[in-house]
């Protein structure tokens, strides 16, 4: 652990490189290239994670850090201030088309990868392999982002299925998820349900080729709606001052498994989860139940012509999930849509629903609202580095 | 940590950055406990301290019993008392034998944060011990009574 001191001697440094900063590129109104250095600070609150001032080595074609500061504060858990900065170091190595390999100056720690990083890839499982040269390898670095990441194990073998095949380079699928394009839970559920998960990931298709960009199109549409309930799932509702507030530290503890098999997500918690967009107010998913979810992003038409289908599939999850261990509760998630069908369609719906026992979800957002989110984030997928 | 935002700071942010760490002798809350539960270890449970450099997430106090075997002492100034205290990590909850022997090979790893000559050599003693028959303590104080209570793990 660096002494005092050390930190003391690193944070001149650092300021050094703000004040030159400030005097070259922030007072004359100017951008620095990927290849200047640049400081930067993370921090959640009052609390500073990390510290670091980066460039893209152009000669290397490495990125290298000059100032690399790291805590590890008690009240977060263990080697937060390591990941944090692995993630900035990893995402700017890809955003600068570097190799991916990171190296570390005399002034880091001596020369060193900093302790806190090696612990880090410690509690990985990975191995660093030039420590105190005070590299990081290109493959070093991308078991670090897979790990980060925190990719399921089926979804890394298809990634690396991808990546072998030379379809989807991982660094791209973690770039997405890291640059919070998609998040984790949209991520795995686009890679696991797709043949072409590339298309998505990397932004093939431009609205040129009509067909493959709608066909993206509602590969995300789908996957932003299940996001739209995990986020929904993840933050707990407060009530302040007879108003409903979310709070921006609090998260629910939740897993979120996802079957591709049904395209439906599983959600489990160690509290007591109050199930949204029902008309059962208080149907409660208490610790240790399963919520499985079934998501059909579908429009009032498509709702009609392919609900019988639906059905089928929801017959044979209901079953499947029915035979597990665990006690689980069922629904049928649908976007706003749904509301544009007329009553007498919705009320069979929610019969045929019932027969099954499962319960229907309506998403406040529409197919239309969904799709523009859809584009958006394939647009933001085209406009940064693509190997 | 999912808030943690980055950005390029200015002047003023230096500066303040700067003012917190040099502030960080201030003692926080787990400071003040595990100072209080080092006092208690050694003054109501008669166990003497042993060379060890503390690091953050790391084991809060190494001490010797009569017999001078090993004793680990997590200390927790919380709410909940005795085992409920104890959180859980990627290598098993706080005081598991899987979370003791992960720590202790750190604390040898000279590639580690945990790394020093004096901690790598109580870790080469938990592994060739093996962590199961290393005692493990959790002293508690409530934050509100300040009671003290003390649960043995092993």
């Amino acid at each position: 652990m660096l002494s005092k001191a050390e930190i003391l001697k690193g944070l001149d440094i650092y300021e050094q490189y703000v004040k030159k900063y400030d005097e070259e590129f922030r007072k004359r109104n100017k951008i620095p290239k990927n290849y200047e250095y640049r400081p930067y600070r993370w921090c959640s609150k009052d609390i500073v994670f990390s510290l670091l001032v980066v460039r893209h080595n152009r000669q290397g074609n490495f990125i290298e850090a000059d100032v690399c500061l790291i805590a590890n504060p008690p009240q977060f858990v263990e080697n937060s201030g390591a990941k944090v900065a692995m993630g900035f170091l990893l995402s700017e190595a890809y955003k600068c088309s570097g190799s991916m390999e990171i190296v570390f100056t005399k002034n880091v720690e001596g020369g060193r990868v900093p302790a806190y990083i090696c612990d880090l890839a410690l509690e990985y499982g990975i191995k660093l392999n030039h420590v105190f040269e005070g590299h990081i390898t290109p493959f070093e670095a991308r078991q670090f982002y897979m790990e980060l990441v925190g990719f399921s194990k089926p979804v890394k073998e298809k990634i690396m299925k991808l990546s072998v095949e030379g379809r989807l380079s991982p660094e791209r699928a973690c770039f997405m998820v890291i640059g919070g394009v998609w998040s984790l839970p949209e991520a795995e559920a686009i890679i696991l349900s797709n043949t072409h998960p590339e298309r998505v990931l990397m932004s093939l298709s431009s609205p040129d080729d009509r067909i493959l960009y709608l066909n993206d199109i509602l590969v995300s549409r789908s996957a932003i709606l299940g996001g739209a309930l995990d986020r929904k799932l993840l933050k707990p509702e407060l009530i302040e001052n007879g108003q409903v507030v979310e709070s921006e530290d609090e998260e629910t503890p939740l897993s979120i498994d996802f079957d591709p098999a049904y395209y439906a997500k599983i959600y489990q918690s160690e509290v007591e989860l109050v199930v949204p967009w029902i008309k059962q107010n208080n149907l409660v998913i208490k610790p240790g139940q399963q919520m499985v979810v079934m998501i059909r992003a579908r429009s009032d038409s498509e709702i009609r012509k392919f609900f019988l289908n639906d059905l089928e599939d929801l017959k044979s999850l209901v079953t499947k999930y029915k035979e597990a261990r665990i006690e689980n509760a069922i629904f049928f998630l649908t976007p706003r849509d749904f509301e544009d069908i007329p009553l007498v369609q919705q009320e069979q719906i929610v019969n045929l629903l019932q027969q099954q026992g499962v319960y229907i979800m309506v998403s406040p957002d529409s197919v239309s609202s969904l799709d523009k989110e859809a584009i958006r984030r394939l647009e933001t997928g085209r406009m940064v580095r693509q190997q | 940590m999912g808030q943690c935002c980055g950005k390029i700071p200015s002047d003023e942010d230096a500066k303040n950055i700067r003012d917190s760490i040099e502030g960080l002798q201030k003692q926080y809350q787990g400071d003040l406990g595990e100072s209080a539960v080092s006092e208690y270890a050694v003054n109501e449970l008669g166990l003497n301290a042993e060379y060890f450099d503390k690091v953050p997430h790391g084991f809060d106090g190494v001490f010797r019993n009569g017999l001078g075997k090993l004793v680990l002492v997590e200390a927790k100034l919380t709410e909940a008392s005795g085992l409920k205290a104890l959180g859980y990590t990627n290598h098993g909850r706080e005081g598991s034998v899987e979370w003791v022997e992960y720590k202790a090979s750190l604390m040898c790893d000279p590639t580690s944060s945990m790394y020093t000559p004096d901690n790598a050599k109580i870790g080469e003693e938990i592994l060739r011990l093996g962590a199961e028959n290393v005692s493990f303590v959790v002293v508690h104080i409530d934050p509100d009574s300040l009671q003290t209570d003390v649960t043995t793990l092993r």
